[in-house]
């Protein structure tokens, strides 16, 4: 066993906002890792407690924390949140989740519903593989095992192709300066244990599990999560809201920030009662 | 070229090739769609958030159209540019069927070598297991070369001087036992005899020793009453020691002990007899036997001077003497050694500690398991 590592450098946690406000925290998806928030965290923490972090292997995670055994489900990644909110002492936590990461906030509230307010599903899909006649995940094996190969191949050269990204860019000067200098490095061990895991994962059973109100943001054109898969989730999802924005992509939060912004606002708003001061005092069980 | 929203402006022909696809059908064509369907995965995951946030990326593998063998691997180049004020971007396309083989082959070549690598490992540390062996062999040898050396010393040392007074004594006493004396006769005879014994016990020791140093010590499982074995030691040892006081104290119900009643016998007799050895005539040594948490404990408690200013571990060592002991009797070294050895081999502990009696005094020890004996409740 070895010696508990601190969460917070385990999954370089940052935070932003004032604590006392409604605390958020963001779970990057697979391929890239927290910095791809920085579009969306900065606007929330405004009224907000935001959190991001890296999953271990992605970002600036302690690598060396990488245990294939715990990853080699999403429940691992599942307790990796809880960690996180335990460390930091989160309650009625909106747990954000794009992409894999989704599914796994679904299976963090499963563990423990008393801690989350709600969950907001960015481009979720519980299941990526196709189950003919009856589900249609937009994917067939041969399919993941083409990317599992394609990402072998680019992981050999992947300094190479990682090198240039995180070089001064003259367009945006912010970014030469800009600490998050490991902007979507991922171990390729990792990487491939997270694609494995996130693409071969079947979580449709877990779906009715789900107790915490949810948010379910899809893109109108997603090749990995296709708003058929959204509506399969939102039909079985208790409690939940579904919303569209029109556009291409997987990546909402990168591609459309104010719009994915503004869905999470709305939600919020919608969902918090507003508070209403006692009417009497509270009666002794 | 790119619109903002990656949607083809303009593509030129070695492209339109590249799919097979007339030119003008590209145009308003997502980039997506050029792709495979695991190529589509990699550029939402990866390659679309490098872009959109750093405006570009380089040298990422893609396949282009069908996925299968019919896929056309290409290496993408993209930059974020401008056009007319609208973000816009360029992406160049490489086909790279040869690096793709290339590819391919580097990646067999270092899977290759991860499994030479692994097997070399391998290799080193069955090498690395080999040469400890060796090592351990080695070693092995100089200390038996030591030992060996050790033990001729001592040895003949221990032999010849009760040979001595034997052949000596016999001689004369053959010679002469007439005319001497019939005191001095019976003196003679004690001195034999107890040269005799002195040199049966050194060989009882020297053959526990080369049994314990092949491992060889058996002991049976049969149960052993400890107290019988005690007090007919005891009273040998005090028939053959008339200048020392025996006083023994045993507990009734002591347990049965999981031993070997010679080796206890020994062990006992090497105790007894150093207890003699080291205290002066006449002071009185105590053999105590009571139950000690799982077991038995033995103790021999003499008047001696104690132990001296050594560890007392080191006591238990072979060839191990004492300046003190030295100085009061002669002795091989080899009596405490050989008791801790028997004692082990019967899956006991020996100790030595001061007696903490007036006199000072020490106290020699040895403990023995008892057998579990499975009560009916």
């Amino acid at each position: 066993m070895l010696p508990a590592m601190d969460v917070l450098s385990r999954h370089a946690v940052q935070v932003a906002g004032d604590p006392a406000s409604p605390p958020i925290l963001f779970a990057h998806g697979f391929g890239c890792d927290q910095t791809l928030w920085r579009f969306v965290a900065p606007e929330l923490a405004k009224d907000h407690f935001v959190v991001t972090f890296d999953y271990v292997g992605a970002g600036r995670s302690d690598r060396s924390a990488y245990d294939p055994g715990r990853y080699a489900s999403l429940d691992g990644f599942a307790e990796d949140i809880l960690d996180i909110v335990h460390r930091l002492d989160l309650r009625d936590v909106t747990l954000v989740g794009h992409s894999v990461s989704a599914t796994i906030a679904m299976l963090a509230s499963i563990a423990e519903p008393g801690r989350f307010r709600d969950l907001v599903l960015v481009t979720p899909s519980p299941r990526y593989l196709d189950d003919l006649p009856d589900y249609r995940g937009g994917f067939a094996r041969a399919d993941i095992e083409g990317l599992l190969g394609m990402m072998e191949v680019n992981a050999t050269g992947w300094a190479a192709y990682l090198a240039p990204v995180v070089m001064g860019n003259p367009d945006r000067p912010e970014l030469a300066s800009d600490l998050e200098a490991t902007f979507c490095t991922i171990d390729p061990v990792m990487a491939r244990q997270f694609a494995e895991v996130t693409f071969l994962a079947d979580n449709r059973a877990d779906i009715s599990k789900v107790s915490v109100p949810s948010l379910i943001i899809q893109v109108s054109d997603d090749v990995v999560a296709p708003i058929e898969v959204g509506r399969y989730l939102h039909q079985r999802l208790l409690d939940s809201t579904f919303r569209v924005i029109e556009g291409t992509g997987h990546c909402p939060h990168v591609s459309h920030p104010s719009e994915t912004v503004g869905l999470i606002r709305e939600y919020l708003r919608d969902r918090r009662p507003t508070p209403t001061p006692p009417t009497s005092a509270p009666a002794i069980a | 070229m790119l619109a903002g929203d990656l949607r083809i402006v303009e593509s030129n022909r070695a492209l339109a090739a590249m799919i097979g696809m007339p030119g003008s059908e590209l145009a308003g064509r997502s980039f997506e769609s050029l792709l495979s369907v695991p190529a589509r995965i990699l550029f939402q995951t990866h390659v679309f958030p490098a872009l959109m946030a750093d405006g570009r990326v380089e040298e990422v593998l893609l396949t282009l159209g069908p996925s299968g063998d019919q896929a056309v691997p290409v290496l993408l180049n993209a930059e974020r540019s401008e056009a007319g004020g609208e973000a816009a971007y360029v992406a160049v396309m490489v086909r790279i069927r040869a690096r793709s083989q290339w590819e391919r082959e580097l990646l067999d070549a270092t899977r290759a070598l991860e499994r030479e690598r692994a097997s070399s490992q391998q290799l080193a540390e069955e090498l690395a297991v080999v040469a400890s062996d060796l090592n351990a062999r080695l070693a092995d040898d100089a200390r038996s070369r030591e030992f060996r050396d050790a033990f001729v010393g001592v040895v003949s040392h221990e032999l010849r001087t009760p040979i001595t007074t034997i052949f000596g004594m016999s001689h004369l006493l053959r010679e002469r036992h007439r005319t001497m004396a019939p005191d001095a006769v019976t003196a003679g005879l004690d001195d034999i005899q107890r040269e005799a014994d002195r040199l049966r016990r050194l060989t009882e020791d020297l053959l526990v020793l080369s049994r314990a140093e092949g491992s060889r010590l058996e002991v049976s499982d049969d149960p052993l009453v400890l107290g019988h074995v005690l007090r007919a030691t005891v009273k040998e040892e005090a028939a053959r020691s008339e200048g020392h006081r025996f006083e023994t104290s045993i507990d009734r119900d002591l347990p049965l002990v999981l031993g070997e009643s010679i080796y206890v016998e020994q062990v006992l007799r090497n105790f007894l007899s150093n207890a003699v050895k080291y205290s002066p005539a006449g002071s009185l040594v105590r053999i105590e036997a009571a139950r000690d948490g799982d077991g038995v404990a033995v103790r021999v408690i003499d008047e001696g001077r104690g132990l001296g200013d050594e560890p007392s571990e080191q006591l238990w060592e072979l060839f191990f003497r004492s300046a003190d002991a030295m100085r009061q009797a002669s002795g091989a070294g080899i009596g405490l050694f050989v008791s801790r050895e028997l004692v082990q081999a019967m899956g006991g502990r020996v100790w030595a500690r001061p007696a903490g009696n007036e006199a000072g005094g020490a106290e020699f020890g040895f403990w023995l398991p008892a057998i579990e004996v499975e009560e009916d409740t």
